[in-house]
């Protein structure tokens, strides 16, 4: 019997849409704010991947998922006829350039395949590909270090090592490429006809040979080939049994995974992150919630007498629910895709601001993809967010009872309390009573106001907390620092060229310059008694990082933990940040002396001043012992000492993060030597940056010299002043602002939306009302007054409310950044509430003139007569 | 067979001092194919006793049985389907949707059920009534009378077997009056339906089989 009266519902919510035209429109509107604003936030995060992705693809040097190493012709034939290949391509490895111009930047020579090229980055500016066999293409970084112009035709020379031949070819440019500094090493492109003639006849399996006799593990001669399956999952599975099935006879160490494309780096965030991250999706469906769900309680409410009198002839509860849901479904058909490109479209816009807040490397040419996933997402989201905002008014809907079909009246449930007051007659006292008519709906939008304005100022106390001169002392250490490129690159040697550093030195200006030193390798370091019962605490305690591989060894037998050991110019110790201890320079440049700084994130380490610990030493080129188990197995490698000396912890001070090789070993102990102890004693001591204090006058000057010094001169080499931290904060701040103040600005948006339409559906709900109050001597001044007073109490409890809440928020988790972010020094503003109440207040004023406006169009025995 | 039956029907409202004792014990029987008014003044209890009668509201205490079954053993949806299904209200002020026409007002409670038309049957209904013509007219553009007519009609198109009117003739001229309950009688026969109608006017009163009177919530026995 049920199968047939689905049609009716549907019919009857198709008119219900045609007869609720102005609630439709706010609907569709609140809707597609609502889808906005998680379109544009899955946008930019969809951008932030990307850009992550695309990042390590280049640093790497290939788009392709994976790669099989120094293979020959017929293994490169064999595996690529397995049918999961959808695409490949190889080059060939032939030498690295050995001349001197570049000992600092390694520039490789390969011949590629043209059509690998799709799986690179490589872009010829000028010219092409070379053919002949003296013709070669290079990129700027390389011809820039060789002092070449950029134009085709120049004469190259190279020097380089193929099969243990020592080969010095001249080369005319055939083409060149912009060399990119984010790759470890430049690339030099020679023709196929020169790496025949190299080759001189030999076969791929005499070359694979005599690889293997000359303990070259280079594979020159020999194929690379990049592999793209049909999607970036399971791709070492995929390398896998492409390598199993060919037969051949390969190792795994022929095969190289594209690791931009693993997905465990996407689950690498922070917990601060993390958290703002879920915080701004719960303000976004709050956001949608408020007005969706004041949207339809409002027309639900409004139509009481609708939906008493379906109950009455004989729909049921679920039918009734299905009508409202259908109609809220419809109206998000239309709201979400309008939501869905708009936001595309902001996050497209916002990306920039993003990429620069997040110190992204190098901006240029980044081009967000359109992710299905972001509309996917999007969608999902909006849909939840209507979803549960009319769950409640349909049930309300659907819980009616027949006899309110029967029963006229404005407002529903409404306990009847006795008001002893003769004062309720006065206009702004009807306001009042008004507003309290219905608790619920006020109050949401009082809280939808709200909430844009305590946003906006959680936002502007956030950004204005951030203290640049905590920035700048936090980051940098003097006026300005050179450092070895593979700093900001995350490669392996920081040693800072003493070319460099001298240079810098007796420029003009510098008043003082000062090394940092580092031991450049890992040192173990065995735990006292002490220390490992602070060790086995910390832990405990979890405060230790439990990705640490070594952790439950030492746990177990105290084997040793990692050791970063620095030493400075004695002048910068001065910017250490003593936590116990006290610093005595005298005692200390005895060299019997040790600082350690505390754990990475939290105040607490494993030793205290007075503790006397064992430091260990080895020489410039470190040996390695086997450890064995019982059974002969080799389970791990142990550094042979050349030297070990006790020393007592002076002092436990934390190391500004300037001071730092900007990495850190898990759970390290981090210790600080006098300069001449570390480089008397340790044999992989080295400067890895230096610090000047450089004339204010010449501030500028100085930089450019350092600007030219690591294009030019040597790129493998890097810089940072307080002028380009200056930029780097304030651009940082200007974007946190920025995203901040849209937020808000949506959010507000959206609290005026939901007070506009309550005052409208409020006002012509009542048109009855007001027309019997103008019939028995309400004037029309007064009804306007009214209309005013209502909207003013409105902005009222706003004001109080946002007040209130947002002062509270913002001493309480804004403050508590304090400990948490470093140059983060907490003030206290009520600047943006002072600046957007008066803004609400004028809208205010508007909305109930208009309403107001479309009340007197009809006379009074109309409004009276209308049901 | 004794259709409609309550026992001791009560319906207070509030609390004391100030309780209102709609209903204060009612013990009524109709019987199937009568033709019952209800007579009272205002405030007497009348609507209530017949919204009582259609489980569209719950009694405060006593019961009423629909052919033997109480009414307060169907929890809401039982009841909403058997409304719709065995009961046509004719409401004083028409209730009619305004956001469908007038076919779609008179066969809604069928579409509601999902069962078939009797297409003939609303036709024929349509016609008695005098509002065949309108049938795709919106409510709002008819005048009371045929809006009145509009609500019989559904009341009649699914063949309920009770049929509670209120006030049905209230908002009608004499004429259209005597023709609305002449007709009411007519199909009543025709299809045995038992008809309940609420009025204050005496002479329309006279037109059914029985009269019961109610006053202050109470029945006052008088033929």
């Amino acid at each position: 019997m049920k199968n047939n009266n689905k049609k009716i519902i549907h019919k009857l919510s198709g008119r219900s849409l045609k007869n609720n035209r102005m609630r439709n429109l706010f609907a569709v509107v609140a809707i597609g704010l609502t889808s906005l604003l998680f379109t544009a936030l899955f946008t930019l995060g969809s951008g932030m991947l990307q850009m992550t992705e695309e990042q390590t693809m280049r640093q790497i040097g290939t788009k392709a998922h994976g790669g099989f190493k120094s293979v020959t012709r017929v293994e490169y034939e064999i595996l690529t006829a397995n049918p999961l290949v959808k695409d490949y391509g190889y080059d060939v490895f032939i030498g690295i350039a050995a001349n001197k111009e570049f000992e600092k930047r390694q520039t490789e020579i390969r011949y590629v395949q043209p059509y690998n090229l799709k799986f690179g980055f490589m872009k010829l500016e000028d010219g092409k590909l070379p053919e002949k066999k003296n013709e070669i293409v290079l990129d700027t970084i390389a011809l820039d270090l060789l002092q070449i112009p950029r134009k085709v035709g120049e004469e190259v020379a190279l020097e380089f090592d193929f099969l243990g031949k020592e080969y010095n070819k001249q080369f005319i440019l055939s083409g060149w490429y912009q060399g990119d500094p984010v790759i470890g090493a430049s690339t030099a492109y020679v023709s196929e006809e020169y790496l025949n003639e190299l080759k001189k006849g030999m076969t791929d399996e005499e070359i694979r040979k005599e690889n293997e006799e000359s303990l070259n593990r280079s594979g020159a001669g020999l194929y690379q080939v990049n592999i793209m399956f049909k999607n970036s999952m399971h791709i070492e599975k995929n390398m896998m049994e492409v390598l199993a099935d060919s037969g051949l006879k390969l190792d795994d160490s022929h095969i190289g995974i594209n690791w931009a494309y693993m997905t465990e780096q996407a689950s690498d965030i922070d917990m601060v992150s993390a958290v703002m991250l879920a915080v701004v999706f719960l303000v976004m469906v709050l956001t949608g919630f408020l007005i969706i769900y004041n949207i339809f309680h409002i027309s639900i409410l409004n139509d009481i007498r609708f939906y008493g009198l379906l109950k009455t002839i004989g729909t049921t509860k679920k039918q009734i629910k299905t009508l409202v849901i259908r109609q809220a479904m419809v109206l998000s058909l239309v709201g979400i895709p309008i939501g869905l490109l708009l936001g595309f479209l902001v996050g497209k816009i916002f990306m920039p601001v993003i990429l620069h807040l997040s110190g992204g490397i190098s901006v240029t040419g980044f081009v967000l993809k359109g992710n299905p996933c972001i509309f996917l997402f999007g969608t999902i989201f909006s849909l939840f967010t209507v979803w549960i905002s009319c769950r409640k008014p349909s049930r309300i809907a659907g819980s009616v009872s027949p006899i309110e079909a029967l029963k006229y009246t404005g407002d529903i449930k409404m306990k009847v309390k006795n008001k002893r007051t003769t004062r309720g007659a006065k206009i702004s006292r009807m306001a009042l009573t008004n507003l309290a008519r219905n608790k619920k709906k006020t109050g949401i939008v009082i809280l939808s106001l709200s909430l844009s304005v305590i946003l906006l100022t959680e936002i502007v106390t956030l950004t204005k907390s951030f203290s640049l001169d905590e920035y700048l002392e936090s980051m940098l250490t003097g006026d300005a620092m050179i450092f070895s490129s593979s700093m900001i690159n995350y490669r392996p040697d920081l040693k800072l060229s003493e070319e460099f550093y001298q240079n810098a030195l007796h420029q003009d200006g510098v008043e003082e310059g000062n090394l940092l030193y580092h031991n450049k390798g890992a040192m173990d370091h065995t735990l006292t008694e002490e220390g490992y019962e602070q060790f086995a605490r910390l832990y405990k305690e979890e405060k230790l990082d439990a990705r640490d591989m070594r952790l439950e060894e030492t746990l177990k037998d105290n084997r040793p933990i990692s050791e970063q050991r620095y030493a400075y110019d004695e002048v910068l110790l001065k910017n250490l940040r003593l936590l116990e201890g006290t610093l005595d320079l005298e005692k200390f440049r005895t060299g019997n002396y040790v600082i350690v700084a505390p754990l990475l994130y939290e105040a607490d380490s494993y030793y205290h001043p007075g503790d006397i610990i064992t430091l260990n030493f080895t020489g410039a080129n470190p040996e390695y012992k086997d450890i064995k188990d019982d059974k002969g197995n080799v389970i791990a490698q142990e550094l042979i000492y050349t030297g070990q000396k006790k020393y007592e912890v002076m002092a436990v001070a934390d190391i500004p993060y300037g001071m730092t090789e900007k990495r850190f070993s898990l759970n390290a102990l981090t210790t600080i030597l006098s300069k001449n102890e570390l480089l008397k004693m340790d044999g992989l001591a080295e400067a890895f940056a230096a610090s000047f204090q450089v004339e204010d006058e010449k501030e500028a000057a100085f930089t450019e010299f350092l600007d030219s010094y690591t294009t030019q001169t040597d790129p493998g080499m890097a810089y940072q002043t307080k002028e380009s931290l200056r930029d780097d904060f304030a651009s940082m701040v200007n974007g946190l602002t920025l995203i901040g103040c849209a937020l808000a600005f949506v959010i507000a948006i959206v609290g005026i939306l939901n007070f506009i339409n309550t005052m409208l559906t409020s006002v012509i709900s009542r048109k009855r009302e007001f027309a019997m109050l103008q019939s028995i001597g309400l004037s029309n001044d007064q009804l306007k007054k009214l209309l005013l007073f209502e909207g003013i109490y409105y902005i009222l409890f706003t004001a109080a409310i946002s007040l209130a809440g947002g002062s509270f928020l913002s001493l309480t988790a804004v403050r508590a950044l304090n400990n948490v972010a470093e140059s983060f020094n907490y003030q206290f503003t009520l600047m943006p509430f002072l600046e957007t109440i008066p803004v609400f207040l004028a809208i205010v004023f508007f909305v109930p003139s208009i309403a107001y406006r479309y009340v007197r169009k009809y006379s009074i025995v109309e409004r009276l007569r209308e049901e | 067979m004794c259709i409609l039956k309550t026992k001791n029907l009560k319906k207070y409202y509030g609390t004391a001092p100030n309780l209102v004792k709609a209903l204060d014990g009612v013990d009524i029987e109709i019987y199937e194919g009568e033709f019952v008014a209800i007579v009272g003044t205002s405030g007497s209890g009348k609507s209530t006793l017949l919204h009582m009668l259609g489980g569209l509201d719950y009694p405060t205490s006593g019961y009423v049985a629909v052919r033997d079954k109480e009414l307060s053993d169907f929890n809401e949806n039982e009841l909403t389907i058997f409304r719709r299904r065995n009961i046509g209200f004719v409401f004083q002020n028409y209730n009619l949707l305004p956001i469908i026409n007038v076919y779609e007002n008179v066969v809604l409670p069928l579409e509601l059920d999902g069962s078939h038309i009797d297409t003939d049957f609303v036709e024929d209904i349509l016609k008695t009534l005098g509002i065949g013509d309108k049938r795709y007219n919106k409510p709002n553009q008819l005048s009371g009378g045929q809006q009145q007519r509009v609500a019989i009609a559904r009341a009649l198109a699914a063949k309920p077997s009770i049929i509670l009117a209120d006030e049905p003739t209230g908002n009608l001229d004499s004429k259209t009056s005597s023709e609305v309950v002449g007709l009411l009688k007519t199909t009543g026969r025709k299809f045995n339906q038992t008809i309940v109608m609420i009025t204050h006017n005496e002479a329309l009163a006279q037109l059914c089989d029985r009269i019961i009177h109610i006053e202050d919530g109470r029945i006052i026995e008088r033929r």
